[in-house]
């Protein structure tokens, strides 16, 4: 079997908004290996729609920098384009947080 | 007949020594370059407030000056300004609510309300529009800032609003606030202003307002008004922050690992119990919102059952913080505590560290039962924590009266090497979270004019940047990354500094306009609505540069002011642990510290940018003429306080 076949599976924990978008906080999702943290904010929008999506990214179309994701307690900074080309590996857990600090 | 200016034209002010009662223009000298709020309490504050008068002297000013744009109908435009020399960091001292009092002076006929000298006995202002009346308040004596506030209400009408003191400002408790309407609504926390009021014997101010507050355009009004619903419309902070009230920052505090739990120490933390949703979900009673604010991040949370059962309370994310600071997670405790600080009239942040502090001195055997007369004062102990607060609050026993001192001064009593403990910058308790996982904020907290704060800045602004914004407003790409960012991050943090006092100017939450997730959706509501809404209501036509220069200004006045007393660059450091001792706990900051290099190289870029003496801290000639103190540079230059060299550069 190839490697493109073989599949990811993740946990990911959704912080607010998102948690609301989706109706729950911890969701499980299935990728086709290799995948990236691009790759869960794609299947985030396609399983919950367009309320995910104007979570996720601008006008433009980019991703709304504030957003960090942690692959386990890697923290990855989603304010530039390659960063979304990080890779997620099967069973990993990943948490997408809007960076809101400040109170 | 009301101006239609969104200022009523007046200053009043009251002399408690003599009992004189006297009304003054406010002229163009304040409105033309300080606007509202925080710029015209500072300003007033420098030229009535000398650093030979101290905190408790009669002769300190106690300023209340509402946001230029309070009642106006702006959207959450909320906010004054209280101000005065605070007797925590013998500096520049001001404290910020969000509760309709401001507004309420406001529609009475008064920009700003200015107190001076002493009373002899307790007693409290009447205002009624134009009927103002010091009066006699010795049976209020001793009440909670709750009971002042029903007794103002049972006694003059539902229609009135207040600001009191509760029995630490009476017992002049360094870490006392003023309390805007009663103990649930707002408080001005910071700084032990609470405490100057105590001083002058002023319980109360009781006020009527009917008057209208006029605005110059009210179609230009509406229209930032569309603009600033829409942009909210599609920023994802607000959400979580309608949803949660300001409880939804946990979340960030726990993937960052920056908690800064039992006194500083540990940046990951047992949390779990104090999950934003556990709070909605068993505790939350009513989410609310400040005067005609849209985002409505305020909540009241009642404890159903258990010790604590019935006790309700408005409850922030600090106060969570500061709770943590002294090892409590139990939700219930919290509640209590908020309730107990709010009712006593303390301010939870600097009451929570400097509580720490004396845990971690309990620990270490610098203090032991019988200094703390019997309180076990271990780290998680609420029993213990919420009865030296009470006690903190009466001064009651020897090391509560120290302790209401703050950390500073209570360390520097207590001594036995206690100082190292002692978690403050400037005499001002620390706040929010742990700088070590997130180093720009180590210089925020350094450079903050009142005390260590986080909401004198936003150096959040990393946090939400793009690489090639960073490099195209700081300089550099570096100013986007949080964690190893160097170059442009002073840059930042100074843009960041004017960008917010505009809100305290403008009376405007930080919630509501200096938070976002975009860097875009940040600066058009921070400077381009804010900017709108004031020439909306004012008629005037200031740029969004003019707003940022006023921003800037301000942020310079107390900076002077602070040269002024004393302060250089020695005082612009947070404390040693933070660069010395790695932060515990593990998780994501595990092990971090605070990079001096790094910091130092920051705080230069800072002083820079600012047009500040590197070398001394101290403002520049030139840096002061360029915003229009001129007075202030000679002021600070007849005492000597101006750098030799001149390191400012007039545009």
């Amino acid at each position: 079997m190839s490697e493109q076949r073989r599949t990811v599976n993740l946990s990911v924990h959704l912080y607010p908004p998102l948690n609301g978008a989706a109706g729950q906080d911890r969701v499980q999702i299935a990728l086709e290996a290799p995948a990236t943290v691009g790759d869960v904010l794609d299947a985030l929008v396609a399983r919950y729609g367009a309320e995910m999506r104007r979570y996720l990214y601008d006008a433009s179309g980019r991703v709304v920098p504030a957003w960090t994701a942690f692959v386990g307690d890697a923290p990855v900074q989603l304010n530039r384009d390659e960063a979304l080309r990080t890779p997620v590996g099967d069973g990993d857990e990943i948490a997408l947080i809007l960076n809101l600090a400040g109170g | 007949m009301a101006k239609k200016n969104s200022y009523a034209g007046k200053i009043l002010r009251v002399d408690l020594s003599t009992g004189a009662i006297t009304t003054q223009e406010l002229g163009p000298e304040y409105t033309d370059l300080f606007l509202g709020g925080r710029g015209i309490a500072s300003k007033i504050l420098y030229d009535e407030v000398p650093p030979e008068v101290e905190p408790f002297d009669p002769a300190n000013r106690l300023i209340f000056s509402p946001g230029a744009l309070i009642g106006t109908g702006v959207p959450a435009a909320s906010r004054t300004t209280v101000a005065a020399r605070s007797p925590l960091t013998n500096m520049h001292g001001d404290g910020h609510s969000g509760a309709s009092w401001g507004a309420e002076l406001k529609r009475a006929g008064y920009d700003v309300l200015i107190f001076q000298g002493k009373a002899e006995r307790p007693v409290y202002l009447y205002i009624d529009n134009d009927t103002v009346e010091i009066r006699d308040a010795s049976h209020l004596r001793g009440q909670f800032t709750s009971a002042v506030h029903s007794w103002a209400r049972t006694t003059f009408g539902a229609d009135v609003c207040t600001v009191s003191i509760g029995p630490a400002g009476e017992n002049l408790v360094r870490l006392a606030g003023v309390y805007h309407n009663g103990a649930d609504k707002g408080v001005s926390a910071r700084c032990g202003l609470g405490a100057v009021m105590g001083s002058k014997n002023l319980k109360a101010i009781v006020t009527r307002g009917t008057g209208d507050i006029g605005v110059a355009d009210i179609a230009a009004l509406k229209a930032a008004f569309k603009d600033y619903l829409d942009t909210i419309a599609v920023d994802p902070y607000v959400p979580p922050a309608t949803k949660y009230g300001t409880c939804r920052f946990m979340g960030h505090r726990v993937k960052f690992g920056i908690h800064g739990a039992e006194n500083w120490r540990y940046g990951a933390y047992h949390w779990e119990t104090l999950d934003p949703e556990i709070f909605r979900s068993d505790y939350q009673v009513k989410a609310g919102a400040c005067l005609a604010c849209p985002v409505r991040c305020r909540r009241d949370y009642r404890v159903r059952t258990g010790p604590y059962a019935g006790v309700t309370a408005k409850l922030e994310w600090e106060t969570i913080a500061r709770s943590m600071t002294c090892g409590v997670t139990n939700p219930e405790a919290v509640i209590a505590w908020s309730n107990q600080c709010n009712h006593y009239g303390l301010d939870t942040e600097g009451t929570g560290d400097t509580i720490a502090f004396a845990m971690e001195c309990f620990e270490n055997g610098i203090l032991t039962e019988k200094e703390t007369e019997g309180l076990r004062l271990e780290f998680g102990n609420e029993a213990a924590w919420l009865e030296l607060t009470r006690r903190i609050a009466l001064r009651q026993g020897e090391l509560a009266n120290i302790l209401a001192e703050g950390t500073k001064r209570a360390a520097a009593k207590i001594g036995r090497g206690s100082e190292r403990f002692a978690m403050h910058v400037k005499g001002g308790e620390m706040t929010a979270g742990d700088p070590r996982g997130m180093p720009v904020r180590a210089v925020s907290y350094a450079t903050s004019t009142r005390g260590s704060d986080h909401l004198r800045s936003n150096p959040y602004i990393e946090e939400i940047m793009r690489p090639e914004e960073a490099l195209q407003w700081f300089g550099s790409e570096e100013a986007a990354d949080i964690k190893h960012g160097v170059r442009g991050k002073g840059k930042m943090l100074k843009f960041s500094e004017d960008f917010v006092t505009i809100g305290d100017i403008l009376g405007l939450c930080k919630f509501a306009y200096y938070r976002s997730a975009t860097f875009p959706y940040l600066y058009r509501k921070g400077v381009h609505l804010a900017t709108r809404f004031y020439n909306a209501c004012t008629g005037r036509n200031l740029s969004e540069e003019e707003m940022l220069m006023a921003g800037e200004r301000a942020f310079n006045v107390e900076k002077a002011y602070n040269t002024r007393c004393g302060a250089t660059r020695a005082d612009d450091v947070i404390p040693r642990r933070f660069f010395e001792e790695p932060l515990l706990g593990g998780g994501p900051s595990g092990g971090a510290v605070v990079d001096l290099e790094k910091f130092d190289a920051i705080l230069d870029e800072y002083y820079e940018d600012r047009r500040w003496d590197p070398d001394t801290g101290l403002p520049t000639r030139a840096g002061l003429e360029r915003l229009g103190l001129n007075a202030i540079a000679d002021d600070l230059e007849a005492r000597g306080k101006l750098p030799v060299s001149d390191c400012g550069k007039v545009e």
